[in-house]
């Protein structure tokens, strides 16, 4: 497998003066392609802060981040633009559909966006549409489906230019239980049968059951990095939730 | 790019109480603008011909006259005037040319003289029924067919407490300064709405002519085209005969009408601007608010690859789609306003115009064009573009990060 995102002494931090916070404190990473790998840790931990850096949402302050060949860091606003247009696909907490256009609509942006100029836009956005099955809910706009259903269709959106890599923050925090596995499942479809890579931050034992590798950040350094076997994973993510959730109940 | 001007058509019918309020905005700044510039280009045009009909389309005078108009020298005169029309009547577009004399006056109509001070005029006939309109001015009486028959505007014969059929004295001076008194019978007595007409006295040419010894000549010869939007170019074309020690002014370049005209231009150009300004404004509220409420969208967008620019043109079209609504709404209300106006006018009343120097009908009317129409659908379109140009460019700066971090 070759790399697609190497990390080395990263620091970012927020605000200047006594006010400034490091969200992270020199973080050295490798993620390769195709991985379906979890950043987990508390609130303030930094997952966002490193999700938001490899999806070239943001810039490191110091450190290097190389991204599909790419140093992030020397990259101009417009080239930042361009990569995450045509090589990311986003998925994010609160769906954050263009409620007035449809479903169809939504996922046909994304390839607009990108600069896709093939004429067949439409029938891509209806195929990617069909494949998370909402074959049936071309048409309709974000008010008229429900959560899990915006989500999928968020997902159709992130997948139907077949980027290298998807960034989902929280994808499962306004979903039920229910329906955030049936979204998961599908992204997993996805990771294996398109090879896509998925980087997720989450708290959600869901995710992290799924995940072939997590990654634990705390106070804005990489604690953990373990890439389990699956019964390993499945006991281990399981044993680290009930603590992460203890962790959690003892912050409040 | 074609799902942006969808996506921005559909933003525009989002809220449909605010994209009315910014659709009425538009509709009352295209409306007014419709209506002040057909009714400012009423009142200019009309101001326009009353000022230029009287002075002439062009004027030829002697150099030294033209310089020094303003105190009258009757000896800087055109000494024979015959020539100079001979040739005019050659020249293409010229479609009359009237020798003329203004001299200062005092006029009596008793025992004592120089009682009140006035304008003599000595023209042709010709000038005074054609160029001049005396005779539709007339308030009683007639024009002058006589050498010792004058008409006298409203305000003198007010001023002198005569009637048609008084005799009176004028006493002026010839063009070496010697005192130069002639009697006249009042035949007519006439009312322009300007100081113009009313502060004058109407002679025959030849009865100025002798009471200023200038026998053959004039101070000025006016001469006309087709339309006085030629002037210019009648100018050139007179500039290229031999006409002697003259000068020839076209009516727009000479003072203080090229004045005014550059007056009238600010005039139009200010209110213009202040009306697309305060549209502009009220569109940039409303639009603004778009912006602040789909922050998050901007910043997802802007995420999946959306440029500024694009990011800048999806509210700029957003707002040209409700301008175009509100601007056909306020330019067709614009119209049927501008219309009536054209038809009814405004009445200022005599008061207003008695003291101005140019004639001024006290009526004023509206002058609807389709110019105007396309003008004020252009400026709408304008204010659309310069109000949502601010909040697009808010939103442009908008970094995806912190407006999907507020969203959350």
């Amino acid at each position: 497998m070759s790399v697609l995102c190497d990390i080395k002494d990263v620091k970012k931090v927020y605000g200047s003066g006594p006010a400034a916070v490091q969200a992270l404190r020199g973080v050295n990473l490798t993620i390769d392609e195709g991985e379906f790998t979890v950043i987990s840790g508390p609130s303030g931990s930094g997952k966002s802060t490193l999700l938001n850096l490899v999806g070239c949402l943001d810039v490191c302050d110091e450190g290097v981040m190389t991204l599909l060949g790419h140093d992030v860091k020397k990259l101009s606003p417009k080239g930042l633009a361009q990569l995450r247009a045509e090589r990311i696909g986003f998925i994010f907490q609160s769906f954050n559909l263009i409620p007035v256009l449809t479903a169809r609509e939504n996922v046909e942006l994304a390839l607009q966006l990108a600069g896709d100029t093939k004429g067949d836009r439409v029938k891509r956005a209806s195929e990617a549409l069909d494949r998370v099955g909402l074959g049936d809910y071309l048409h309709r706009r974000p008010n008229q489906l429900s959560g899990g259903q915006q989500q999928r269709v968020a997902v159709a959106r992130a997948l139907v230019k077949e980027p290298a890599l998807v960034v989902a923050d929280e994808p499962t925090a306004n979903l039920d239980s229910n329906t955030g596995a049936a979204v998961l499942d599908l992204m997993r479809d996805m990771n294996k049968q398109l090879g896509i890579t998925f980087l997720f931050s989450t708290h959600d034992p869901l995710i992290m059951v799924r995940a072939r590798r997590i990654l634990l950040l705390r106070d804005g350094q990489i604690e953990d990095d373990e890439i389990k076997t699956r019964s390993d994973l499945t006991r281990e993510v399981e044993r680290k939730a009930v603590q992460e959730m203890l962790h959690n109940l003892a912050d409040y | 790019m074609r799902l942006l001007p969808a996506l921005a058509l559909r933003n525009a019918l989002r809220s449909p109480a605010r994209t009315g309020l910014t659709a009425l905005t538009i509709v009352l700044g295209t409306a007014l603008l419709t209506m002040s510039t057909s009714w400012l280009t009423g009142v200019f045009e009309e101001s326009l011909s009353s000022a230029a009909e009287p002075v002439g389309h062009v004027r030829i005078a002697d150099p030294d006259y033209a310089r020094r108009e303003a105190l009258l020298p009757l000896y800087e005169n055109i000494e024979d005037t015959a020539p100079i029309l001979a040739k005019l009547k050659d020249v293409p577009g010229v479609q009359g040319a009237f020798p003329r004399i203004t001299a200062p006056v005092a006029l009596s109509a008793g025992e004592e003289l120089g009682e009140v001070r006035g304008l003599a005029v000595g023209a042709p006939d010709a000038w005074y029924r054609e160029r001049l309109g005396l005779a539709d001015d007339l308030v009683e009486g007639r024009l002058p067919s006589g050498p010792e028959e004058v008409v006298l505007g409203a305000t003198l014969a007010k001023r002198l407490d005569v009637a048609l059929g008084t005799e009176i004295v004028v006493l002026g001076q010839t063009q070496d300064g010697s005192m130069s008194p002639l009697k006249a019978k009042v035949v007519g007595v006439a009312s322009g709405g300007s100081g113009q007409v009313d502060l004058a006295a109407f002679f025959p040419l030849d009865r100025i002519q002798w009471m200023t010894d200038i026998p053959d000549g004039a101070t000025e010869i006016l001469v006309y085209a087709g339309d006085r939007d030629r002037d210019v170019a009648l100018a050139d074309r007179l500039r290229a005969l031999d006409l002697g020690e003259v000068v020839v002014q076209p009516w727009s370049q000479r003072d203080p009408w090229n004045a005014l005209l550059g007056l009238i231009s600010l005039v139009r150009n200010m209110l213009n601007g202040t009306i697309v300004f305060v549209t502009a404004l009220g569109v940039w509220n409303t639009m603004m608010m778009s912006v602040l409420e789909r922050q998050a969208e901007i910043g997802v967008m802007r995420a999946m690859g959306l440029t500024r620019f694009g990011a800048v043109a999806l509210f700029v079209i957003e707002a040209l789609c409700i301008a175009v609504i509100g601007g056909v709404v306020g330019v067709s209300l614009g119209a049927m306003g501008s219309l009536w106006l054209e038809t009814h006018g405004i009445e200022l009343g005599s008061r207003v115009s008695a003291n101005l120097p140019i004639a001024v009908n006290t009526r004023l009317y509206a002058d609807f064009t389709p110019e105007t129409a396309l003008s004020a659908f252009l400026l709408g379109l304008l204010m659309a573009v310069l109000g949502s140009a601010v909040p697009a460019m808010r939103a442009a700066a908008i970094q995806p990060v912190e407006a999907i971090r507020a969203n959350r």
